[in-house]
């Protein structure tokens, strides 16, 4: 039950109820004190009327008595002949009008004399009359009188003369005078006197027609029948079916009057008698009531005022256990309760704060409990203040046996090393490590990458260090495995170009002497005239350059699908390059009775492009459509358009011929497949030709595409931006590469006609290709088999280009190379290598300026370093060799020197310590794991600010088998021995000197 | 008073033996009045008015106050005889019809003697009564039909 109610209750039942009940009780006391003492005053006016009326009939008597002893009425013996008594009886009647008559009476009961004259003469039958004349008083109990019509009380009193009766005086008493006598005041009371006669009847009552009829007795009045006993009292009953109280009293007289018996009965309704009572009642109801009505409002207003803070303060208080700690209470009054709200506000309060506190607590704490990352937060001393669950876990410790310890517990350091790092971490407020390692609980050590930062207080000191770890296990791993498998990717990648490189060398060697045997012969048999043999040495050598050409183009193909096409941009004229192709062209166009039409558009100028690649691309589309048409025309033209902005030549090859089906244009871009099979075997060509030439013109920025209707003809759409860009299909390595190129200017540019070059190659075949060539530009010749024949001509005559081919017998070229450059006499001289191998760059990555072999020549490796130490004192050195001894060993001499020494274990670590500290030279190990010397070599030439720093290549003179193929396999040259165009080499060559 | 009035008997029974001698000696029966009275003489018929109250005020407008002598006195007996001509009994009855009527009040005034009703005459003014006309002091006799007692036709003696 809500405290209001039991206010209300209380109030109700404290106050309201004792009232109540002491009301009722003192009603009921009152009642019946009411009750008696009307019942009493009831009685007591019974017995007051009760003596009233003895009192009359007294008075009645005594007047009787007196008068009957007045002289005159002896004259009752003369028959009152004077009428003395009658006068004095009529007289006395009407002063007395209570008796209803008078009379004098004779002893023989004649009537002498009366108050009324009828009487007079009559004979009076009265009992009384009897008792009188014997000298008695005598009483008649109330009757009925027929002479006077009336009820009456009869007296009779003897009259006397000398001691003998002579008459009686006989007075009718008027019963009514009863009623005259208790009826008064009690009209309009509704309190019933009655006068009873001694049988109960009602001689006197307030209702007269009840007189002398009814019998109060005979109705069972108890008080009555008391009352005629004699009793005096007061008694509650029903009369005539109605309860009442009555008082009764017994009639007292003396004398005569004592035998009347009568009693006087003083009766009211109940209703009526207790009205007062009923009304006090009444009132006192109304009162409680009215009194009710005012306390229950003021009660539970009352109550109000009082729970309703409570109630107020009692809601908030839920409103906090739900959580929601803004719930504040407003206080109503000045007292105890608002007292209790003011307490609970702040209370609440606190609890917010603190709960806010402990949130975020709980918060932070779950932060840390559900990092998967380790953090471990030391104070500002280096003592671990804080792990999460994750490092316990990580290092199978428990949180105990962490905290408080100091941090280097986790780190394996000593305690100087520790507190040096907290220093360095304190000083830069932050550090990383992401090769560091924690210690486990047993010793053992897990790989984490470390971040660590400073945590300040409120002023700015340092309170303390964070330190996040990660467990970098499976980094490591993941990392080891990527960079196996990239090993095995590049090696496998290595390996296949070995492959290709190898098959295309052994494809080439014998290709060379046929393409370059065939091509002697015909020149001496067209110079000798003799025609027959002229056709089918032709036959051969084209055989053999379409098989040349498709083992260039699966190499084209298989380095464009490797990403590993560069281009050599350069500036072209295209009115130029047009009439080249032209040139080149024509036989095979007339071959098929063909016409050629060439229209160069206005303005076409020059573009920026890959000549070579473009003039392929060219060459295969003009080639294609001569291939395929028959007695026709081909059309070439070339233009300039702007689209978008761009600047884009549009070169066209239109022909008649046979035309392409959907179905072929589909399939045309796919390699290996002609337009059908039937074609290849009825056209010949390799069917990569256009898939290739796509291939140069996307990675120029442009491309190919193709019209055509079967039957009518075609045409081929090459689109390339003017300045054309690599795209990112390529390695943009090509810087290297450029650089040694140089820019070239137009083929057809002047070039000094002096200077010598020396040919290095076992290979004859070569030596003469070479020679021929480049003699004919006005070079002279000097050739040389072996790499000793090379080096000592090269000593001796100093020829201004030596080629030099890598793969020889005894001495390969990269010995030579070495030897070259070794000889300061002949180390200026720049060396074209040249090899069958594709792969340009690393051949000339390798500008190796210098060599030594192992076991290191000390007294030569100063020197050489000497040689390449730019300007004075002592300088820096870089040592890559994966040889701790080695290593250890140079560094002790060189230091000796004066030169500060940076060591590495392999390339990688060869190009890591270049990023810290440029060296003034190398000192490079060719054979390492991880990155050779070659890769470190290309990496280096790659940064311009290393390009320059000079190499020198410190290696085993013994190269076993493997090696030679792996050098083999990094060492390019520029121009293939066989695929090379003779302007090619010429334009090669011609660079290198002039740049030289 | 219960004390018998020996006198009161002894006189009631010596009256009717005195009644009888005094009408053989022969009386008068004066009428008087008191002496202020203006009246002095009336007709016997007026008398007998007078007597039976009939007529009840003087000529002046007072009340006659009438007083008679009791019965058995031999004046009491003339008149009876002379006036009311009716006997003691049927006087009263006559006296009761009359007081039954209303017409008087109670009986008359009735004195014991001549004496006391000279007497009370006299002294009351407006009293009327009859008297032994030798027996009249202090009081006016009044002329009954012109006569006086005494005198010859007088209707009032006892002869």
């Amino acid at each position: 039950m809500s405290l209001r109610t039991r206010l209300v209750l209380a109030v109700l039942g404290l106050a309201l109820l004792p009232l109540l009940l002491a009301g009722f009780l003192s009603d009921r006391s009152v009642e019946s004190a009411f009750r008696k003492d009307l019942g009493t005053s009831f009685t007591r006016r019974a017995a007051d009327s009760s003596d009233k009326v003895a009192r009359s009939l007294q008075d009645a008597q005594h007047a009787l008595e007196t008068w009957a002893s007045l002289g005159f009425m002896q004259e009752v013996l003369t028959d009152d002949l004077d009428g003395k008594i009658s006068s004095f009886l009529i007289g006395i009647s009407r002063k007395y009008t209570s008796f209803a008559s008078l009379q004098v009476l004779k002893t023989t009961g004649e009537c002498v004399s009366a108050s009324d004259p009828r009487f007079i003469g009559e004979k009076a039958q009265d009992r009384e009359l009897a008792r009188a004349l014997e000298g008695q008083l005598s009483l008649g109990d109330a009757h009925y009188s027929e002479q006077d019509s009336r009820w009456v009380v009869t007296f009779a009193a003897p009259i006397q003369l000398e001691g003998s009766v002579v008459g009686v005086l006989l007075g009718k008493w008027k019963a009514d005078e009863l009623s005259a006598i208790t009826q008064v005041g009690s009209q309009g009371e509704s309190v019933g006197v009655y006068v009873l006669r001694k049988d109960g009847l009602v001689l006197a009552g307030p209702d007269p027609a009840e007189r002398y009829k009814r019998n109060v007795e005979a109705e069972g009045a108890e008080s009555a029948s008391r009352a005629v006993k004699g009793q005096q009292g007061f008694v509650e009953e029903r009369l005539r079916g109605r309860p009442v109280l009555s008082g009764f009293s017994p009639f007292q007289a003396e004398g005569a009057l004592a035998s009347l018996g009568w009693a006087v009965l003083v009766t009211q309704d109940e209703a009526v008698a207790f009205a007062p009572i009923r009304k006090m009642r009444g009132w006192m109801g109304g009162i409680a009531l009215a009194l009710a009505l005012v306390i229950v409002p003021l009660t539970v207003l009352l109550g109000r005022q009082i729970t309703g803070p409570v109630i107020d303060i009692s809601r908030a208080a839920q409103r906090v256990a739900r959580g929601d700690f803004e719930a504040r209470v407003t206080p109503r009054t000045n007292d105890e309760i608002g007292a209790l709200a003011k307490a609970f506000n702040d209370m609440t309060t606190d609890l917010a704060s603190q709960r806010a506190e402990l949130v975020d607590k709980h918060y932070v704490d779950s932060i840390l409990a559900s990092m998967l990352d380790t953090l471990v937060v030391l104070d500002a001393k280096g003592m671990i203040k804080t792990v999460n669950r994750a490092t316990t876990d990580l290092l199978f410790y428990e949180e105990g046996d962490l905290v408080g310890r100091p941090g280097h517990v986790l780190t394996g350091q000593t305690p100087e090393d520790a507190e040096r790092l907290v220093a360095t971490i304190r000083e830069k407020r932050s550090y990383s490590a992401p090769d560091f390692s924690y210690h486990t609980k047993w010793g053992g050590t897990v790989p984490v990458s470390l971040s660590a930062s400073v945590m300040r207080d409120d002023k700015g000191d340092v309170r303390g260090i964070v330190c996040i770890a990660k467990d970098i296990t499976d980094l490591k791993r993941q990392q080891e495995e990527l960079r196996e498998a990239k090993e095995a990717a590049e090696q496998a990648n290595r390996t296949k170009s070995q492959f290709l490189a190898n098959m295309s060398h052994e494809l080439r060697t014998p290709l060379n002497a046929i393409i370059g045997y065939s091509e002697m012969l015909y020149e001496e048999a067209q110079e000798n005239g003799e025609v027959a043999l002229t056709s089918d040495l032709r036959k051969i050598q084209s055989a053999g350059k379409h098989l040349l050409a498709l083992i260039n183009d699966i190499l084209d193909l298989s380095k464009i699908e490797a990403g590993k096409m560069e281009l050599y941009l350069e500036v072209v004229d295209i009115g130029a390059l047009i009439e080249d192709t032209v040139v080149t062209i024509e036989p095979l166009v007339q071959k098929n009775g063909n016409v050629l039409d060439v229209s160069v558009g206005e303005g076409v100028g020059r573009m920026k492009a890959d000549v070579t690649r473009l003039r392929q691309v060219l060459f295969n589309l003009l080639s294609n459509a001569s291939k395929f048409t028959n007695k026709g025309h081909i059309g070439l033209s070339v233009k300039r358009e702007t689209v978008e902005g761009r600047e884009e030549m549009v070169f066209a090859v239109k022909d008649t011929g046979i035309g392409l089906t959907k179905e072929h244009i589909s399939r045309l871009f796919q390699a290996f497949a002609q337009a059908d099979a039937t074609t290849t075997r009825k056209f010949g060509g390799t069917g990569l030709g256009l898939v290739i030439s796509r291939r140069f013109c996307q990675i120029m920025g442009g491309d190919i595409t193709v019209e055509s209707e079967y039957g009518h003809g075609t045409t081929f759409t090459v689109r390339i931006p003017a300045e054309a860009a690599e795209t990112k299909m390529m390695a943009a390595s090509g810087a290297m590469a450029r650089k040694l190129s140089g820019p070239r200017t137009a083929p057809t540019a002047a070039v000094t006609k002096t200077g010598t070059v020396l040919v290095i190659d076992d290979d004859a075949t070569v030596q003469d290709l070479v020679a021929r060539i480049v003699s004919k530009d006005g070079f002279d010749v000097v050739m040389a088999s072996t790499g000793d024949e090379g080096l000592r001509l090269a000593k001796e005559l100093k020829p201004s280009v030596i080629t030099l081919d890598v793969m020889m017998p005894g001495m390969d070229g990269w010995s030579v190379l070495g030897r070259l450059k070794a000889d300061a006499e002949t180390a200026h001289i720049p060396v074209v290598m040249l090899t069958l191998v594709d792969d340009k760059n690393l051949g000339f990555a390798l500008g190796a300026a210098d060599y030594v072999t192992k076991p290191v020549d000390k007294t030569r490796l100063l020197a050489i370093l000497r040689k390449y130490r730019t300007g004075g004192g002592p300088g820096s050195l870089l040592v890559v060799d994966d040889d701790p001894q080695v290593r250890g060993m140079m560094r002790r001499q060189l230091e000796k020197e004066g030169y500060t020494v940076a060591e590495a274990v392999n390339g990688r670590e060869g190009l890591e310590r270049l990023a810290e500290n440029r060296p003034d030279l190398v000192l490079l190990d060719l054979m390492m794991p991880e990155m050779d010397g070659f890769e470190f070599v290309s990496e280096m030439r790659k940064t311009a600010a290393w390009r320059s720093i000079p190499v020198v290549v410190v290696t085993a003179m013994e190269l076993g088998v493997e090696e030679r193929r792996r050098l083999q396999g990094s060492v390019e040259a520029v121009l293939q021995k066989s695929a090379f165009s003779r302007e090619e080499l010429e334009q090669e060559i011609r660079a290198l000197l002039t740049a030289h | 008073m219960k004390i018998p009035n020996r006198s009161a008997v002894l006189f009631a029974l010596l009256v009717p033996l005195a009644s009888a001698s005094n009408a053989a000696i022969g009386l008068d029966v004066a009428i008087i009045v008191n002496t202020a009275n203006p009246t002095t003489s009336i007709s016997s018929r007026e008398l007998e008015k007078i007597l039976k109250q009939d007529k009840q005020n003087w000529e002046d407008g007072k009340k006659i106050l009438l007083v008679l002598q009791e019965t058995g006195t031999a004046e009491k007996e003339v008149v009876l005889n002379k006036v009311y001509k009716m006997q003691e009994a049927e006087l009263k009855k006559f006296w009761l019809s009359k007081m039954f009527r209303g017409e008087i009040a109670s009986f008359p005034k009735t004195l014991s003697s001549s004496g006391s009703v000279s007497q009370f005459v006299g002294k009351v003014p407006n009293a009327i009564g009859f008297v032994d006309a030798s027996l009249v002091s202090g009081v006016k006799v009044v002329k009954v039909d012109g006569k006086l007692p005494g005198e010859a036709g007088y209707p009032l003696a006892s002869k």
